[in-house]
């Protein structure tokens, strides 16, 4: 393949670097494919078996552009890689293809990253594998554990695959790095090379490739000192990250800013994390789901700025209701564990739809008042909050009650989280009506529902995201709440007395571990009399807000609105100041 | 056609409990909400629901033409007489 830069005077100082340990067999094919560059070629032999040295060296002699460098014993594919880029800079090249020896990289790519990196000089050019349905899982699962390190290590997405040792590198910060640190001499080479790289300033560029798993491959991977190897590695690098995290995340958001919108890019990352962490739950469990939680917790803590001060205000609020809080220790009461139980709030969502939690796990008081309200077979309005986790109880009424609940979201981003919950059980979603305003049209469908008896959910607390909300005064009513006014939505107290069947109240809490379940009643008919309708929805809307922070109050870490609750902006106010 | 128009001004006061006002104060072109009857986002959707139970017509999901519809007494019995054909 034709390079097609037009700076190829430079590529006289690029160089290529193999690595090569028994694969004397396979090497002879790889040096043909790579003959057309007429390029320098190291190749360092990590010790070989004498007869697969021997064959190496005869190998070698046939090519007049190979350098072959024996080392005595077998010290590893790091050292080997360094061995040869030491070699290589010494001799004044100024880049280095490394390349594996068994003919498992696609040398018909070498072009393209030579292009790149002709491009980008001071650019590590990184191959990413791209892979058919031939992989082991075992395989990929490992890889993405990797990935995940990864990503916490440099706290940003860019580096999509850290494993694949097809690469360009520009050899002289390669060598400032190697001189400074002491890298990884084995298998563990290629992942921290680059964590390091990336840390001192380097651009990473990915290119796809295709990766091939020779049948007969011969891979020197040792499971246990391997594996034990690249965990100490990871823990090195996790605690190399801490005192870098401020600069490492100006410079991910830097990076990010001018590709795209901040809206895209945020919701973009966050459905990454929760997807990862949604994958590791079923495949590996929720332990270990839990576990590699938290440092993806830890970031969201650390950037998300407007939602740590938010919950600081809101803890703020109900550290001077103490005396009412009777559940939950106080000391628990923090903006980091307020974090992570809304992580785990998540798990639980997946966990209830994987009917993982059932309805003998929960703390279930109002059992009988429920099922005497299922057993009549009508249409009713629940009305919940982002107070614990409606989604649960969704979950497990659909299980085990047999009772449809339709839930009415507004947002697209709700809506995205869900198509994850499909994957698990496709019942998540086929009852989600997603809707913009409450109208006319949205009500005549809900009452079509509520008439064959499905159950309507609709949240209470959140104020409409639409921007194209007519007057503040259309849309909310200030409320009593924890001590403060704050603004409640009209909207699902209007539908609910046009709708005119009965109203409950749902709550799906987990004040000290154990989830609990409350259902009470609300009214029977809403009546919203054109005299007084302005003052009965007051009295109306205060009455939820009261029930709402009595609730907040037996499980304060349960209040998923991670905003200043207490303070109205219209919508467009909003993504103007942004 | 005017009797339909008559008789979608008597369920507007029904519905709505418009005590004070007879179908003859309801011109046939006057806005309902806003300035004209001056109704409110609370009577949209009762007379929405009404409007259906009553006639039994689907509205279509698109809010511009649910709008247009429901601007005055003589859309909205325009469009009720146009799906009952």
């Amino acid at each position: 393949m034709p390079i097609d830069s037009e700076n190829t005077d430079h590529l006289t100082q690029y160089c290529f670097v193999i690595p090569c340990f028994n694969h004397s067999y396979k090497i002879f094919n790889v040096l043909q494919q790579l003959a057309h560059y007429q390029l320098h070629c190291f190749i360092i032999d990590d010790g070989s078996d004498i007869d697969k040295a021997e064959m190496l060296k005869n190998i070698s002699q046939q090519f007049t552009w190979v350098t072959l460098h024996r080392l005595p014993t077998n010290q590893g594919k790091g050292v080997a890689v360094m061995t040869g880029m030491k070699l290589a800079y010494s001799q004044g090249y100024s880049h280095a293809i490394q390349i594996d020896a068994d003919g498992q990289h696609n040398s018909h790519d070498i072009a393209k990253l030579i292009d790149q990196s002709l491009c980008h000089p001071k650019a590590l050019i990184s191959g990413k594998p791209v892979y058919d349905d031939s992989v082991p899982k075992h395989r990929l699962i490992a890889r993405y554990i990797t990935h995940f390190w990864v990503w916490i290590e440099t706290l940003s997405f860019t580096i999509q695959d850290s494993m694949c040792g097809f690469r360009i590198y520009p050899l002289e910060q390669t060598m400032q790095i190697m001189n400074k640190n002491n890298i990884g001499n084995r298998m563990n080479f290629d992942t921290e090379i680059m964590v390091r790289l990336y840390w001192d300033g380097a651009e990473v560029i990915f290119i796809p490739t295709k990766v091939i798993y020779p049948a007969d491959g011969l891979s020197h991977f040792r499971a246990v000192k391997d594996n034990l190897l690249i965990s100490w590695m990871h823990t090195k690098l996790f605690f190399g990250m801490l005192p870098r995290a401020y600069a490492l995340i100006k410079r991910d958001n830097s990076q990010q800013m001018p590709q795209q919108h901040w809206s895209q890019v945020n919701e973009r990352k966050g459905l990454w994390g929760i997807k990862f962490i949604l994958t590791a739950y079923r495949i590996l469990g929720r332990k270990i789901a839990q576990l590699i939680m938290l440092p993806v917790i830890l970031y969201f803590w650390l950037t998300g700025t407007t939602q740590r001060k938010a919950s600081k205000a809101y803890l703020q609020l109900i550290k001077q209701q103490y005396p009412s809080v009777p559940l939950v220790n106080k000391n628990k009461l923090t903006t980091f564990q307020h974090f992570y139980r809304f992580g785990e709030s998540l798990l639980d969502k997946l966990a209830s739809w994987q009917g993982d939690i059932t309805i003998n796990d929960l703390y279930y008081p109002h059992k009988a008042l429920c099922l005497e309200v299922i057993e009549k077979r009508q249409g009713i309005i629940l009305l919940g909050s982002h107070l614990g986790d409606l989604e649960m109880c969704r979950a497990i009424a659909n299980l085990s009650h047999h009772v449809t609940i339709n839930a009415l979201v507004f947002t697209r981003h709700a809506t995205r989280f869900n198509q994850i919950l499909a994957t698990v059980n496709p019942k998540a979603t086929i009852n989600l009506i997603q809707v913009d305003t409450l109208n006319a049209n949205s009500a005549i469908l809900l009452k079509e529902k509520l008439d064959r008896g499905e159950w309507v959910a609709i949240m209470g607390d959140r104020t409409s995201t639409n921007p194209h909300q007519r007057t503040d005064d259309d849309a909310i009513i200030w409320a009593n709440f924890l001590g403060q006014p704050a603004p409640f939505p009209k909207g699902p107290f209007i539908l609910s007395s046009a709708l005119g069947v009965p109203v409950y109240l749902v709550w799906g809490l987990k004040p000290n571990g154990r989830y609990q379940f409350y259902f009470e009643h609300f009214s029977e008919q809403l009546r919203l009399p054109r005299k007084e309708r302005q003052q009965i929805l007051q009295a109306t809307v205060q009455r939820y807000a009261t029930r709402l922070e009595y609730y907040c109050l037996m499980s304060p870490l349960d209040w998923f609105n991670f905003y200043d609750f207490w303070h109205y902006t219209k919508p467009t106010q909003l993504t103007k100041k942004r | 056609m005017t009797q339909l128009q008559e008789e979608i001004k008597q369920l507007i006061i029904d519905v709505l409990n418009l005590e004070e006002i007879t179908p003859d104060d309801i011109d046939t072109d006057m806005a309902l909400f806003g300035d004209g009857l001056g109704l409110d986002s609370i009577d949209a959707l009762e007379l929405g629901l009404a409007i259906k139970n009553r006639y039994g017509i689907v509205l279509s999901a698109e809010n511009e033409e649910t709008k247009h519809i429901f601007y005055s007494v003589k859309t909205l019995a325009d469009f009720v007489a146009s799906q009952q054909h």
